[in-house]
């Protein structure tokens, strides 16, 4: 049990980069999915299907947050906000720069980078969990791509 | 200290870094505690799926031992009155004239018109309903030129009878000269069953020698919010999401009906052929009709206008079709399948035909043997896979008016933006010159480029495209004609998606200097939007922020241009 639901907490983490905004994400997740279970014909797609419910999840995540103002601070961040003002910047380490950038991109690219390169997904899995063609996911993760080698550029300069 | 590029691997540890931790294990008691006590849909589901675990597993075992699951989506009574006889199970429940009703049709419970309308009016809701009601029939022989459907369940003026009532209202009345038709008195609905065999229906619309027509009792399944709803026009939409699109017509004056087959044209499959293929993706999933059809026929405007519209454009070729309503977890799902062969596709919520299974046929044929006579070639530089020749392009132009292609032209494309998979660009200063870019992939190998002779639509056919799961791969072409070119206006298609347009090409530059991607790309939109509104005639052709102040300068396709400056206070 705990073995899937850390997987929809990661993707959704990931997605939203909030700790408590995962936490409810991920709760959306599998109550939604429980509800809709009716609506799944292929039981061997569970785990495709159950990501593109996590994904949904959190782009309304995202958008709610967009209308508030204050963000948690994930508490294994807070040993290293705290140890960050004795590091040289350029040491900062590549998952916090990694954070960073994410923060700069929209939720659809977001989403599509964290299916590809932390999930491992390949282009059909990502337009099967994404519901688009496999043209359109090319599309978008080239795109994708491009602006977070720009974001994790622009934060590099800023550091 | 030196880092090496951020390349793949280094994103993915960095990924893993930031973001593989465990739920913490509020998250777990907090599903729990919101799920136990909700009814559940189809419990045993959960069971079937391999390697599920336990987290749905312990799920379903809270709900098991703490609540009575209840399936029944409606459980309504029944209202309108049904004809005796019917010949099916009868139920308990009970109506107004006191008759045994049918309690349900392809385990959908029957429910009345009225019932039907509480759950349309209770927002978006596609499901199947099984719905019994007084059917009254479209007139034939009216004189009415109807605008072109742009949707096949938008209402036009043949449906102005058409009704299915709750109670048994007359509403037709025909006189010596005349025919009238009066609006129901009681809750009705708006019926479309175009596709559906309609011999079933009573001869003489049902109108006895008194001139009254006499309604049918029927029982039909069908949805609301068709999903070709969203092709209707905006001020349509309403009444389209609202027509009760009927896919099986279950019950006439109490007795059960055949399963609707449609032969437009005569297949090479049979209908046991299709049952198989289709039963192979959708097991244990009553078909509710077919349809035979030659994918050229006009006829599919009324079935699948989006494989109509392809076909039109002739962007495919589509051989003969059957296209197969199946009733799927209670909502109705199409699927297309190639005659003769065991290739099937679904058609999404979009309208796209998805490749589901079978492994022969392919009704997207291409336009012919490549390279196509009269083509320009050109071989590409950008990246191919390893040992793999040049990407080569065959632009074929039935304008007329090309004068020039190559790869790279004077614009840098590297701050082109485009939504879909193309976008085609204006390039200042360069009237006849169109810049086109793509998403292609590293396996691509030939490509054919078609220019419409209205220059209104460029074509992409991206060749053979094996099993090759790569990322995307910039590609870009210029293309020079004789004159001024509208660049904005063109629309480009793809021949893979069947679907026309693939891409509106927002058709700007954009350079977003200091901005934050998300910041630009909502400011250019804005820039873009009260441009629309101010000047409708000119286009933008590029849009550069120049400070953190959203200081800009816009350039039209006219080569006029705007600059604004503007002052604030930065954090």
């Amino acid at each position: 049990m705990h073995a899937r639901i850390d997987a929809i907490y990661r993707l959704s983490f990931a997605i939203v980069g909030d700790e408590a905004d995962a936490r409810d994400s991920t709760q959306e997740t599998f109550i939604a999915a429980w509800r809709r279970i009716r609506e799944l014909r292929d039981p061997d797609r569970f785990d495709s299907w159950l990501q593109r419910i996590a994904v949904n999840a959190a782009r309304m995540t995202l958008r709610a947050r967009g209308r508030r103002r204050v963000r948690e601070i994930p508490s294994g961040d807070v040993a290293r906000l705290a140890t960050m003002s004795d590091q040289a910047t350029t040491e900062l380490a590549d998952p916090d720069l990694l954070g960073a950038a994410l923060d700069r991109l929209p939720a659809d690219q977001r989403t599509i980078l964290v299916l590809h390169h932390l999930e491992g997904q390949g282009i059909a899995e990502m337009a099967e969990v994404l519901g688009i063609p496999v043209g359109t996911v090319k599309s978008r993760l080239h795109s994708a791509r491009d602006a977070l080698h720009a974001a994790l550029a622009a934060e590099a300069r800023r550091l | 200290m030196t880092q090496p590029d951020w390349d793949d691997d280094r994103l993915a540890a960095a990924f893993r870094a930031r973001f593989d931790r465990p739920a913490p294990p509020t998250v777990s008691r907090t599903i729990h505690g919101a799920i136990a006590g909700t009814s559940p849909a189809r419990t045993d589901i959960f069971w079937r799926v391999p390697g599920l675990g336990l987290a749905a597993a312990a799920v379903v075992a809270v709900l098991i031992g703490t609540v009575a699951v209840g399936l029944g989506l409606f459980g309504r009574s029944g209202g309108a009155p049904l004809a005796s006889g019917s010949g099916v199970v009868p139920s308990a429940i009970a109506t107004p004239t006191e008759q045994a009703l049918p309690g349900s049709v392809l385990d959908l419970p029957i429910i009345t018109v009225s019932d039907a309308i509480v759950i349309r009016d209770a927002g978006a809701d596609d499901r199947e309903l099984a719905v019994m009601g007084w059917f009254t029939p479209a007139l034939t022989g009216l004189r009415c030129v109807p605008p072109a459907p742009v949707s096949p369940v938008e209402l036009d003026c043949g449906d102005s009878s058409i009704w299915l009532t709750h109670q048994a209202e007359s509403l037709i009345h025909r006189t010596a000269t005349t025919r009238e038709v009066s609006a129901p008195a009681g809750p009705a609905l708006k019926p479309f069953l175009d596709v559906l065999d309609q011999s079933w229906q009573p001869a003489d619309l049902g109108i006895g020698a008194n001139g009254d027509s006499t309604p049918t009792d029927v029982v039909f399944i069908g949805h609301f919010d068709d999903r070709r709803a969203a092709l209707c026009l905006d001020a349509e939409q309403a009444a389209c999401r609202d027509r009760f699109v009927v896919d099986s017509v279950a019950l006439v004056e109490g007795s059960p009906q055949p399963r609707s087959v449609m032969r437009y044209v005569p297949p090479t499959s049979s209908v046991a052929d299709i049952e198989s293929i289709v039963a192979n993706e959708a097991p244990q999933s009553p078909i509710l009709s077919m349809v035979i059809i030659d994918g050229n026929d006009a006829r599919l405007t009324e079935l699948e206008p989006t494989l109509a519209k392809a076909a039109q454009v002739r962007l495919i070729k589509l051989p003969i079709l059957w296209v197969v309503r199946v009733l799927e977890s209670e909502r109705a799902t199409t699927y297309i399948v190639v005659d003769g062969t065991d290739a099937i596709y679904e058609m999404n919520s979009e309208g796209e035909p998805i490749h589901v299974g079978g492994t022969t046929g392919d009704p997207e044929v291409t336009l012919g043997p490549w390279p196509p006579d009269g083509a320009v070639i050109i071989a590409l530089t950008s990246p191919v896979g390893a040992n793999d020749p040049p990407v080569q392009v065959a632009v074929v132009d039935e304008s007329g008016r090309l004068t020039g292609v190559a790869e790279k032209g004077a614009a840098d494309p590297s701050t082109w933006r485009f939504d879909g998979r193309f976008g085609a660009y204006a390039e200042p200063g360069r009237p006849g010159r169109v810049h086109l870019a793509w998403v292609g992939g590293i396996c691509d190998s030939r490509i054919t480029v078609i220019v419409a002779d209205d220059l209104g639509t460029i074509t992409f056919d991206m060749g053979p495209q094996p099993d090759c799961d790569s990322l995307g791969v910039g590609r870009e072409l210029v293309l020079d004609f004789d004159g001024s070119v509208n660049v904005p206006a063109i629309e480009i298609r793809d021949v893979a998606d069947a679907l026309a347009p693939v891409a509106t090409s927002p058709a700007y530059q954009l350079d977003c200097g200091p901005l934050g991607p998300d910041t630009c790309e909502q400011q250019a939109a804005a820039l873009v939007a009260a441009n629309v509104k101010a000047s409708p005639t000119k286009r933008i052709v590029s849009i550069t922020f120049t400070d953190e102040c959203m200081s800009n300068t816009v350039i039209f396709d006219d080569g006029t241009g705007m600059t604004a400056s503007i002052d604030c206070i930065l954090p």
